[in-house]
């Protein structure tokens, strides 16, 4: 196949854009998806194997780094980032309020 | 739509159907209220403590129930006009409309056979007191544990948005999106019946109140989902008013 | 006749794109009200019933839920590559939508062993309200990642770089959109029942 023939086929183009977008985008997804993973373990060492005494300050920890994983997950992988005001601001909104509502129903209920 | 179709009433006819949602949502309400059925009696009070509560609201149940069978019958035109604008989703009047309109149907019955359970129950003061447990049992089972009609109703209603080809939708896909959310929320309501105490006893957080919100907001959107498509269709090609061209100019 | 003017990608930024389509979004949230309100519940429960809470929770497998945990992540990473890929057309994409379907499974099989050994340690959902809760609520978490795989496996067609339709991409969107939700009712539903004590 002649080069000109390769870049005319839509699916080469396809191919090779691919290769492109999967370089950046998924390194950028990669990394969200490490940085998940690390706080999920820092969560597990810090929250379920008493390495923190205090258990109020290991609830606000488990319960903080859930609310930023699940804001990493919303903006990176849901790609809210990129979602109108309107719709990210709820979601940001919600991330707050779960946070406040569960640390508060821990300290205070 | 095709002359052979049932010629559908006019536009005003049709808001005064809708709005008997309304209706059904002021009648029916304030019945509970006045029953004092809010909050309902735990299914884990003995027999006597149900007794006692019948004893001491027994004008209140039987006035309260009265306005809640007959409100329960307000649903009959709503469930009608939102069957014949979900007939124009669909351009005639096929399964789903059947489906939709039976649903509807037993709703109907689904909301108005409890309170009379209930008025029963409180009919003979001085009965016995497990009768009127088992009464009052029956009538919360049937007041709660009613999942399966409604929450087929909300599929039907959501299947007909989505499949809706129309250039302008007759109903906001969003609201599609609402029903199925409200079938899936009436679903841990399923578990009362394993459970005396706790978010999924008929008095629970779950099986009662996420349940009363979600079923109220339900009503609510429908409501103002068909009234919307009422006036839509009113103002559009597809009128039910007179054509200009026919309504009296000469020439 | 005017030559077609492109949105330039700043404005395009301002103005948003909504995954899938807004009405999902009704869903969506909902779900994460509905859940917020399971998550507030084993919370109170963890207030007012702390020893029992504590150690019924102590009868977890917590090292199964930080398995399951790392197990949805990947597979969330695997559908935001799918969606890169189906964008680009590449015939790989259907693949990685078929990762997270076995991603998802791992994550039932898992739980079946835990639900096996918690039942044959008698430790089942009518002994209290912690389990009663444990058992509900992952199960209806399961439920949702149940009908997550069936449209993965939808995805994972209409990913294919031959298939048309004007809503192919907001249908993988809304999809992908479903499937992350998964993943992030599970981050806070693990951290609520296993972790906060």
């Amino acid at each position: 196949m002649t080069d000109s023939a390769a870049t005319e086929n839509p699916l080469t183009v396809a191919a090779m854009t691919g290769s492109v977008l999967k370089n950046s985008a998924t390194r950028a997804s990669a990394i969200v998806w490490a940085a998940l993973v690390i706080f999920t373990l820092l969560s597990f060492v810090l929250g379920g194997e008493h390495v923190v005494d205090n258990g109020k300050l290991a609830a606000a920890i488990v319960l903080g780094i859930g609310a930023i994983k699940i804001r990493l997950v919303g903006l990176h992988f849901m790609e809210l980032r990129h979602a109108p005001v309107a719709l990210r601001a709820v979601f940001e909104v919600y991330c707050v309020l779960l946070f406040t509502a569960l640390m508060g129903i821990y300290l205070f209920a | 739509m095709s002359s052979a179709d049932l010629r559908a009433p006019s536009a005003t006819v049709q808001r005064v159907m809708a709005y008997s949602a309304l209706a059904f949502c002021a009648i029916y309400g304030a019945g509970i209220l006045l029953a004092n059925f809010i909050p309902p009696p735990s299914p884990d009070d003995s027999a006597a403590e149900i007794s006692a509560f019948y004893a001491e609201n027994t004008g209140r149940i039987r006035t309260g129930t009265l306005l809640m069978m007959l409100g329960g019958a307000t649903m009959i035109p709503f469930f009608a006009v939102l069957t014949l604008q979900m007939r124009r989703i669909r351009g005639h009047f096929d399964g789903l409309c059947l489906a939709q309109l039976l649903a509807g149907g037993i709703a109907v019955w689904v909301f108005t056979l409890p309170p009379i359970i209930f008025a029963v129950a409180a009919f003979r003061p001085g009965q016995d007191e497990n009768v009127t447990q088992m009464l009052n049992d029956l009538g919360w089972f049937l007041f709660v544990w009613n999942l399966g009609t409604v929450t087929v109703q909300a599929i039907v209603i959501a299947v007909a948005i989505f499949s809706d080809r129309n250039p302008e939708p007759v109903f906001p896909r969003w609201v599609a999106y609402l029903n199925v959310w409200v079938a899936v929320g009436f679903l841990p309501g399923a578990m009362l019946t394993y459970f005396k105490t706790g978010i999924m006893a008929w008095d629970g957080l779950l099986a009662f109140w996420l349940a009363a919100v979600l079923f109220f907001s339900w009503i609510l959107v429908l409501f103002w989902a068909t009234l919307r498509a009422i006036n839509r269709e009113a103002v559009g090609t597809g009128s039910t008013q007179p054509h200009p061209e026919t309504s009296g100019v000469p020439g | 006749m005017t030559a077609e003017v492109e949105t330039p990608p700043e404005a395009k930024a301002r103005s948003g794109h909504v995954p899938g389509e807004p009405g999902l979004w009704v869903f969506l949230l909902g779900d994460m009200v509905v859940f917020g309100i399971f998550f507030g519940t084993i919370s109170v429960l963890r207030a007012r019933h702390t020893e029992e809470f504590v150690t019924s929770q102590q009868t977890l497998h917590l090292h199964w839920g930080v398995v399951n945990t790392i197990i949805l992540l990947t597979s969330s990473l695997f559908v935001v590559i799918g969606m890169h890929l189906a964008r680009a057309r590449h015939h790989r994409a259907p693949l990685f939508f078929l990762a997270a379907v076995v991603c998802g499974l791992m994550f039932a099989g898992v739980k079946a062993i835990e639900y096996t050994s918690l039942v044959q340690d008698h430790h089942t959902a009518s002994v209290n309200d912690f389990y009663t809760y444990y058992f509900m609520f992952t199960g209806i978490h399961l439920g949702h990642v149940v009908l997550g795989m069936g449209a993965l496996l939808v995805a994972s067609r209409v990913a294919r770089p031959t298939s048309t339709g004007t809503h192919r991409m907001a249908a993988l969107e809304g999809v992908a959109s479903f499937w992350h939700l998964v993943d992030l009712l599970w981050i806070m539903l693990f951290a609520t029942l296993y972790l906060v004590r």
